[in-house]
């Protein structure tokens, strides 16, 4: 059985430009108004006096996920990122990446 | 059958590699090109276009001619020929009847066409450019320019990567140069702190380790308080070897004079005295003569004070005293304490001061960098002079010059005006409109008319008439301040040929008399300015993907058959691979064939593992400034019109403490301009994959402001200025520091029919109605678009 594959986000990287967003929807070719990598921008916000902003992309379909990343080997959505803050693999690889680094980090499986 | 095309997406300058995949003439699949030795792979939202333009019902496909009165929408198609018949017949008379300075030739951001636009601009020793230089790149290069002697930009080619702290400021790297943002992330990724200096707070002060909010257009008061704090410090000791060595901050100066020391003031050595300096050598504790023909002193082993005032004797016996650039400067910014900087940006004492312990702590003692590269120092009142505290205040950091880490001495920018592509050599001198009102731009940097100039000349015939205007890949009235002008001078009688190239019909293009065909970057080869890539500086050779619309053509074709018309031998080539071929051979070296080149994909000759470093200190480049030095102090400010040779804060032309009348009604600091993801510059608003994204005008208004005004997120508000009023949805947010407000760059002008969006045209939703042409910057006339007063009210009122 195939491993099961997840998402990981790069929190302190994440700019919330919509490449991602755009890269999936131009690889299923679906219509403009539908991804299944949807980026969430919110609006920035007060946090102990200092301005933050909370940004990242939300897949909704896992399932996709892993078939793109069987298909292409590396995720097209992670390929393009100014960040290399998007990482689509096997969730124990994912874990590890999670635990070695030293920013936040946001786990989808 | 699929095939994969490697090409460059230039609808920005970012110009980041691309691979199309095209099955059956059409775009199937965007990716990005991990062996763009600049972008690495990486995309931003509009690349993903690429089909959509392609096939877009709304491109252009044909020349037309208007068919009716000017801007009334009717249109016949005509050929290539006869347009380009009827545009050569034209100038031929212009230039007859008028001169060549009566023909205009206009273009936007300029991407890929620059250098030979600049060359059929010089065809008919014309040289009419009106160009968005005066706001654009060049406010920065200039004073960089002023300050290092050359033209290249210390702000942004950068080793990022290799820093200990990034401030970007009044940039955001990640929306307008994604080359950059790639290294910017690295660089933090590798321990370096990152902060931003900007009135909003986006997503690369997000990415941030702190955001510095500041009033629109005082940044420079900012520069010279951290500048001040790095003198109390003494930080800038640091430095002492690069200021002492490779700048004129040692230099004696006579500040009464705003002039630096001349030998022959001290020395009985007339004329030839005239150009040489005097500094104080400790060593021999008086003073020694710098000679920057020879670029030595008068005797050996000489130390130059780097602070201090020294008595000397003039020639006419009496006694002065003179102190050093450095000192002169130090004591200067020594009024610009955090209190006072303060008062004058809005921002909080205890901002300023972590910015200053961050950039005076980079990690692991790594270089602290600064880029406001197409940022703070482009378009406010006192443009040039705060570009110039910012640019010092990186000196007084101590960053490597020309090393690992540090600034970047990239020599090959010249070559943007270059005359062997420019033609500029046959651009005579004086035949620019605005000559004398602006020389730094006219004269010197632009080389070009300045645009209020234009379009005055175009309404009122004087002091010539501008009888001709061709647009290339420009929309002037998204493109320039004060847009209800270059509306009426568009539509005026004086103006009698009128052409517009681009991928629609844009509201500039329903005024022309000729609109003509663009291809899209997925349709053609031909992009370079590879000068504008930081570091390394790749040629590239885009594919050609699929097949234009209709008869569209990309501009190369449009300036060469023109061109040709007027001058064969200037334009010698049959197709713009041709050109694309000669450039390469000309300014890299490389002679190959096409197939060659198109296999190969990039050339890197001047950089990437090519880059000598520290090329100053090896003779191969010499700062070309009057004193052969990098010029903290420059005697060429005065000169162009400042009221300094050192960095001096004014207030911006339009704001609370310059017209406090005026802003008794217009209330609010306003910034225009700011990057969006899905757009760029006035164009792609009709792009329903990029118009989903940012669907409407919007307007960033403060938090507190907007309680105070009773304005909720998302409602309809008038923004209006002595200018004019134009409307945008509210954009509640507590990351815009209180008392501004931002407009992104956009105008919204086109609907977009596929999402059922409406479109704003030129003067509906348009920041620019809002910005005039003077309050500019005085020596070089940067319009003041990201500084000036407005005021904000509900629809309803």
């Amino acid at each position: 059985m195939a491993k099961k594959v997840g998402v990981l986000v790069d929190l302190d990287y994440c700019v919330g430009c919509y490449a991602c967003q755009s890269a999936c929807q131009d690889y299923y070719q679906l219509p403009v108004t539908e991804t299944y990598m949807r980026v969430i921008n919110n609006k920035p916000d007060i946090v102990d006096g200092e301005a933050q902003m909370f940004m990242a992309p939300f897949p909704y379909r896992l399932d996709k996920c892993a078939y793109c990343l069987e298909q292409e080997g590396e995720a097209p959505c992670g390929k393009i990122c100014i960040g290399k803050a998007l990482h689509v693999d096997e969730i124990e690889k994912l874990e590890k990446l999670a635990n070695e680094s030293d920013f936040r980090t946001l786990l989808y499986q | 059958m699929e095939k994969k095309v490697r090409t460059i997406c230039f609808d920005c300058h970012s110009k980041c590699g691309v691979v199309l995949t095209v099955d059956d003439g059409k775009i199937v699949r965007v990716e990005g090109d991990p062996d763009h030795p600049v972008s690495e792979g990486i995309l931003c939202v509009k690349a993903f276009s690429a089909k959509e333009i392609n096939e877009h019902p709304d491109r252009l496909k044909y020349p037309m001619k208007r068919a009716g009165k000017r801007g009334e929408g009717k249109w016949e198609r005509i050929t290539w020929e006869e347009a380009l018949d009827t545009i050569e017949k034209k100038i031929r008379e212009v230039c007859e009847e008028y001169g060549p300075q009566s023909v205009i030739i206009s273009q936007g951001t300029g991407r890929g066409s620059n250098h030979f636009l600049d060359r059929l601009n010089n065809t008919w020793n014309g040289g009419g450019k009106v160009w968005p230089t005066h706001v654009c790149l060049l406010p920065n290069l200039a004073q960089t320019h002023v300050t290092y002697g050359r033209m290249f930009h210390p702000h942004e080619a950068c080793d990022y990567r290799n820093s200990g702290s990034i401030v970007t400021w009044g940039t955001n790297p990640i929306r307008s140069r994604q080359y950059s943002g790639l290294r910017i992330l690295d660089a933090k990724r590798g321990g370096a702190k990152l902060v931003t200096v900007d009135p909003v707070f986006r997503d690369i002060a997000a990415k941030s380790d702190l955001w510095v909010p500041v009033r629109p257009g005082t940044d420079g008061a900012l520069a010279m308080g951290l500048a001040n704090l790095i003198f109390k410090s003494g930080y800038y000791l640091n430095a002492k070897d690069l200021l002492t060595t490779w700048t004129n901050a040692p230099f004696l100066i006579d500040n009464d004079q705003q002039m630096m020391l001349r030998e022959n003031a001290i020395s009985d050595v007339g004329d030839a005295g005239e150009e040489h300096y005097v500094v104080w050598d400790e060593n021999s504790n008086g003073p020694a003569i710098w000679y920057p023909e020879t670029e030595s002193f008068d005797r050996e082993n000489v130390q130059p004070a780097l602070e201090g005032e020294f008595e000397l004797t003039l020639v006419d016996g009496t006694k002065k005293m003179f102190r050093t650039a450095l000192q002169q400067y130090k004591n200067e910014v020594s009024k610009w304490t955090p209190e006072e900087v303060s008062k004058v940006t809005w921002t909080p004492e205890e901002k300023i001061l972590k910015m200053f312990e961050i950039i005076t702590n980079p990690t692991d003692g790594k270089p602290s960098l600064l880029t406001a590269y197409l940022g703070a120092c482009m378009m406010t009142t006192n443009a040039l002079q705060s570009g110039r505290a910012i640019t010092i205040l990186q000196l007084l950091l101590n960053p490597p010059l020309d090393d690992k880490g540090g600034i970047l001495f990239n020599t090959f920018w010249e070559f943007m005006l270059d005359p062997k592509i420019t033609a500029y050599d046959r651009v005579p001198e004086k035949l620019r409109l605005g000559y004398d009102k602006h020389p730094m731009y006219t004269q010197v940097y632009g080389k070009a008319n300045i645009p209020g100039e234009v379009w005055k000349s175009m309404i009122t015939g004087e002091p010539w008439p501008v009888k001709v205007m061709i647009s290339v890949a420009n929309d002037p009235l998204g493109c320039f301040e004060d847009s209800k002008t270059v509306h009426e001078a568009l539509m005026s009688d004086i103006l009698e040929l009128n052409v517009n190239m681009d991928y629609w019909l844009t509201p500039g293009g329903e005024l022309a008399d000729i609109v003509l065909p663009a291809a899209h970057w997925s349709e053609r080869t031909g992009v370079f300015d590879e000068e504008l890539y930081p570091e390394p500086c790749p040629f590239i050779i885009p594919q050609i993907a699929v097949d234009p619309p209709g008869e569209a053509q990309d501009d190369w074709y449009f300036q060469r058959e023109l061109g040709k018309r007027f001058d064969p031998e200037l334009w010698p080539w049959e197709s713009s691979e041709e050109m694309q071929l000669w450039r390469l051979k000309e300014f890299h070296g490389v002679d190959v064939t096409y197939e060659e080149a198109a296999k190969q994909g990039y050339y890197v000759v001047y950089g990437g593992e090519h880059r000598v470093t520290k090329q100053h200190e090896k003779g191969l480049v010499k700062f070309m400034t009057p004193t052969a030095k990098i010029e903290i102090y420059s005697e060429q400010m005065p000169a162009y019109g400042y009221n300094s040779p050192l960095p001096s804060f004014t207030e911006p032309f339009e704001s609370p403490y310059s017209t406090p009348e005026l802003y008794e009604e217009y209330d609010l600091c306003l910034t225009t301009g700011g990057r969006d993801y899905p757009f760029y510059h006035s164009a792609w608003t009709n792009i329903a994959r990029q118009r989903i994204i940012e669907p409407w005008p919007y307007i960033e208004v403060n938090y507190e402001d907007a309680q105070e005004r009773q304005i909720s997120d998302g409602e309809w508000l008038w923004i209006e200025s002595p200018r004019g009023k134009i409307k945008a949805k509210a954009r509640v947010t507590k990351g815009i520091i209180k008392g501004a407000v931002s407009m992104a760059r956009p105008n919204y002008k086109d609907a977009c029919p596929e999402l059922n969006l409406p479109g704003f045209g030129w003067d509906q939703a348009n920041p620019n109605i809002l910005i005039p042409s003077y309050g500019c910057d005085p020596g070089f006339g940067a319009a003041p678009m990201r500084s000036s007063l407005c005021k904000i009210s509900k629809f309803e009122q």
